[in-house]
């Protein structure tokens, strides 16, 4: 994975997957929350983030990953308790796509 | 209120600008020449603009590909519509600053200083900030105003 490929996948990651997490103050709005939703869930249509994310990778000479692949199956399992609007949950999922984006980050900034 | 005029090929930016920075009245526009017919009708206080464009039809784009392909690429369109499609947000602000308007501009890309530098040099008043950070937003807006 070249270091262009890499800053494309961070600056896709910080703009559709992180963008809500990124900014959620520690008591949401519901409007907050529906947008997270969108982020993680809803990402295109039929499509959790975690699929769009797999589907970028998915090339040859992709570095595997693995611990960006599952923080994003931990985001997953948290969906319905996301979507009913949880706080710690939100909270949770929140975190989770600011620790991709850093480690997405760290990783172009290595390259 | 201060007007942000938002430029980008999705809806991304301007959802979040309407959630995050609420105090600021938000348009969107998706093209320069969208942009363009914006600013000369309402104007702004300053522009968010979005570098990469990859959903935009290549007929939307700031850039001929076939010249860009004979001129850049050997020919090779293909290449040179990723390059127009991945330089659109500056080729944007390009045409906005021969077109007259000389409104703040802010990228949400994160430029090496010398790219910056080189953008400020070619376009006036440019500022970036790496990610979609509302607190980062409002400070560079703020030291633009």
């Amino acid at each position: 994975m070249t270091r262009r490929q890499l800053q494309s996948l961070v600056h896709d990651v910080g703009k559709y997957v992180a963008r809500t997490a990124r900014n959620l103050p520690p008591e949401p709005t519901r409007e907050m929350v529906d947008m997270l939703v969108r982020d993680l869930y809803e990402l295109r249509p039929g499509q959790h983030a975690s699929a769009v994310f797999a589907s970028l990778v998915a090339f040859a000479g992709a570095p595997p990953l693995d611990d960006v692949r599952a923080l994003f199956v931990e985001i997953d399992r948290l969906e319905p308790e996301v979507r009913a609007g949880a706080p710690a949950a939100v909270g949770r999922a929140a975190r989770i796509a600011r620790d991709i984006e850093a480690r997405l980050r760290a990783l172009a900034e290595g390259a | 209120m201060r007007r942000l005029v938002v430029i980008e090929d999705g809806d991304e930016y301007a959802e979040f600008a309407r959630v995050f920075l609420s105090e600021l009245e938000i348009e969107a526009a998706h093209s320069a020449a969208d942009a363009r017919v914006v600013l000369r009708a309402r104007g702004a206080d300053a522009l968010l603009i979005d570098l990469r464009f990859d959903r935009a039809p290549a007929a939307a784009l700031v850039g001929d590909v076939t010249a860009t392909a004979a001129r850049l690429f050997a020919g090779d369109s293909e290449r040179a519509l990723r390059y127009l499609q991945d330089e659109q947000g500056t080729l944007i602000l390009a045409d906005l600053r021969a077109a007259g308007f000389a409104h703040p501009a802010l990228f949400v890309h994160d430029f090496p200083p010398r790219r910056l530098a080189n953008l400020r040099r070619l376009y006036g008043d440019v500022d970036a900030v790496p990610a979609l950070d509302a607190a980062a937003i409002r400070a560079a807006l703020g030291r633009s105003a």
